[in-house]
């Protein structure tokens, strides 16, 4: 495996857990929306 | 040497500028809004004091009274009356306005009352002498015993003597302004009796509203004080009627008004705004100026965008050293963020005019306006907060749904503000709007794909409107609740408040929604360049077999390209999704990018440029929009987004509930998760349908 696909997967890795995490292991939130990143969108 | 720090708890009633005085004193950017229940949530920031002291801020939501009828105010009411929870104040700074001096000090004396240190800020001291107002403050200070901040929040005068009063709040007296017991002397005699240790107006408070604090519960008091619901009202307005006495008689001598100075082209601006046809009309032509700038001035900065990223993407594609890392980037990075920054000027004029008209005291001559909509429809009229708020985002709008009392009107407001379209709508909008409607100008000066775009915005509000009358009927609601809302005055924008506004606004898009879709278009792209079984690998022995030298070079990296995907991973979700979505007139990449924009409806455009640059040459330069409009359907040979299928997709936008996060909310503000599961089914199952419809009637 060559070092541009090592990267690669691990990218696609980091994107997979960032989106599990973002809408499956929620933390609570302080502040207002549109703040700073609410989870709005 | 250490550093003091002071607990300060800012408070005041709506549309005092109790948040820029937040913003003098934090510099945190922040929004500056007019129209009530903006602060929903408390907001802290800090400031630096006089002699090595700091300040943190904690900005409650606005309240009229102790007397709280809503769950914002219960935020208010349940912190100062809990000298136990983290953030009880060393000080109150109250902030008030001096036009309406008299309305926003009934809150101060109850605060008073609680013996917390009060300071009084009067606000918007620019005005006094346009209005010909004069204060003779030593006398207000003394007779209100306190110590009296003169501040003009929008010039930032007075607001170092406010930080100095703050930093000597010890000096502060803590005695009440009026005395609880003269309410009723007998009562409150009793009730001292049997809890000497506990300040009078602080029990009469926990009587009266449904809270509790510290170690004293409820019950505890009930049970030997507990009076009828008409006894006890008739006592608050005792208090109140006391209240006004004091501060009638306050206002008699230290304050004097010269009627002559006051010109009155408030009254007559709002004659006019807030006439029962002129008013619509004006708001209708407002609304149609914003949404033809929309277009009209954002369409040059946007096709820079655009090319700059086409640009970038085959520039990546072509200088780095060719492997896996440059495909993702050049086919799945650039592509997806630039379907996000592309839409920056968009969000940025729309957030711009929003801005605007709450600067300067129109929005909630809107929401007096709507008002008289709202109700015909069984909706109240706080439903019109959060669905004019939902045009920027459903997530606060839902939240801002709290300030309604009555429990069904609330829950018909949080089911029907996600038809408001909001801004991550746009971008969908956008594009689709871009590719079917002409740019052609009608009755000479209105831009058609302004006047669609302003279309689809109407139609979201009736839609709301429409699921509004259903759920009323449905649900049955018997108890109103009655919009109580002041006008601010008309003010002139100030450039930095619209402009803090508009940068938060966009960054708040660009990293919110820009962070979602770097994802996505990562795990896009993985799944739109690898496949099941060896015909990914054997793909270009495949074609070139079965065309062999018929098609020209660029047509044979092309065809490549597209079996590629086709059997790709993401290719056999998408055909599996297809028979589905067919008779919308939607093929399976229109099918995978409604999927991915289930998170987020903004991902749809990011998700078919990522689409459509894997499934094409790779020194192929065409922007997003371009390879959207040569996108054909293999079998018929016809472009895919052409007009009737642009409007089912237009259409299925406006209705479908494609986003997780506001049913995450709703199912926080409803507890329950019967609601976000209506919601979301409802919703789809109309988008669905009106999609179907449009498409096979328009086919």
């Amino acid at each position: 495996m060559t070092l541009q696909e090592i990267i690669t997967y691990a990218l696609v890795a980091v994107a997979v857990a960032y989106l599990i995490k973002k809408y499956f292991f929620k933390k609570k939130k302080k502040g207002n929306c549109a703040d700073d990143d609410c989870g709005c969108h | 040497m250490a550093t003091r720090t002071i607990k300060i708890s800012l408070i005041g009633n709506p549309n005092t500028g109790k948040t820029s005085v937040f913003n003098q004193l934090t510099g945190l950017n922040q929004q500056v809004g007019n129209y009530p229940g903006i602060t929903v949530e408390r907001k802290q920031g800090s400031v630096r004091l006089p002699g090595n002291t700091k300040g943190v801020i904690l900005d409650l939501p606005g309240t009229y009274s102790l007397n709280a009828s809503s769950m914002d105010e219960n935020v208010v009411i349940e912190l100062l009356l809990n000298r136990n929870d983290k953030d009880f104040p060393d000080v109150a700074v109250v902030v008030t306005d001096v036009e309406n001096l008299k309305r926003n000090l009934l809150l101060f004396t109850q605060i008073k009352d609680l013996e917390i240190p009060a300071i009084l800020v009067i606000n918007m001291a620019d005005r006094m002498e346009r209005k010909g107002i004069s204060l003779n403050i030593p006398l207000l200070e003394e007779r209100l015993k306190t110590k009296i901040a003169l501040v003009s929040s929008r010039k930032g005068t007075g607001i170092t003597k406010l930080k100095e009063l703050i930093t000597e709040y010890a000096s502060l007296s803590t005695e009440p302004c009026l005395n609880a017991s003269s309410i009723d002397p007998e009562y409150f005699g009793r009730l001292r009796n049997a809890f000497p240790n506990q300040l009078l107006y602080k029990l009469w408070l926990v009587i009266t509203q449904d809270v509790n604090f510290g170690q004293l519960e409820r019950n505890e008091i009930e049970d030997s004080f507990t009076k009828s619901k008409s006894e006890l009202k008739r006592l608050q307005q005792k208090e109140t009627i006391k209240r006004y006495q004091f501060i009638n008689d306050t206002l008699k001598q230290g304050m004097t008004v010269d009627t002559a100075k006051a010109k009155d082209l408030r009254a007559k601006l709002d004659r006019i705004l807030t006439h029962k046809i002129f008013g619509y009309l004006i708001f209708f032509a407002i609304l149609l100026v914003i949404f033809q700038s929309i277009f009209a001035w954002s369409s040059v900065p946007m096709d820079l965008i655009d090319e700059g990223f086409t640009w970038l993407s085959s520039y990546t594609s072509n200088n780095l050293p060719p492997g896996k890392l440059t495909e993702l980037i050049a086919e799945g990075i650039i592509p997806g963020i630039g379907g996000v920054v592309i839409f920056i000027p968009q969000i940025a004029f729309l957030f711009f005019f929003i801005s605007i008209l709450e600067e300067s005291g129109y929005m909630s001559r809107v929401v007096f306006l709507m008002d008289r909509i709202m109700k015909r429809f069984g909706l109240s009229g706080k439903s019109v907060v959060p669905l004019i708020s939902g045009t920027a985002c459903a997530i606060p709008a839902i939240m801002a749904a709290r300030n309604i009392e009555n429990w069904r009107e609330r829950l018909i407001t949080i089911l029907v503000t996600p038809f408001t379209t909001c801004s991550a709508r746009l971008p969908v909008y956008a594009i689709l709007i871009s590719l079917i409607i002409p740019q052609r100008t009608v009755w000479g000066i209105f831009n058609l794909q302004g006047l669609t775009l302003m279309l689809l915005y109407l139609l979201g509000f009736l839609g709301a409107i429409g699921a509004a009358i259903i759920l009323n009927k449905i649900l049955k609601t018997k108890f109103k609740s009655f919009f109580v809302a002041e006008m601010p005055n008309y003010k002139m924008p100030l450039a930095k408040n619209v402009g803090i506004t508009v940068v938060e606004k966009t960054k708040a898009f660009v990293y919110g929604a820009g962070k979602i879709i770097l994802a996505i278009s990562i795990i896009i792209w993985f799944l739109g360049s690898h496949g099941p079984g060896d015909k990914m690998e054997r793909a270009e022995q495949i074609i070139t077999e079965q065309y062999g030298n018929s098609l020209g070079e660029d047509k044979l990296k092309d065809a490549i390209a597209s079996y590629k995907l086709e059997n790709s991973y993401i290719g056999h979700i998408g055909k599996s999704i297809e028979p589905a979505i067919r008779p919308l007139g939607y093929d399976w990449k229109i099918g995978i990018a409604i999927v991915t924009s289930f998170a987020a409806r903004e991902v749809f455009v990011g998700t078919l440029a990522t689409i459509y640059t894997i499934g094409s040459g790779a020194d192929d330069e065409a922007t997003i929009k371009e390879r959207m409009k040569q996108e054909t359907n293999p079998e018929t040979g016809q472009k895919v987004f052409n007009f009737a299928t642009g409007i089912s997709l237009l259409l299925f936008y406006a209705f479908a509930m494609q986003c997780m996060s506001t049913l995450a909310v709703t199912k926080k503000e409803t507890n329950s998760w019967k609601w976000p599961a209506i919601q979301l089914f409802s919703m789809s199952i109309f988008a669905y349908l009106v999609s179907l419809i449009a498409y096979q009637l328009l086919k």
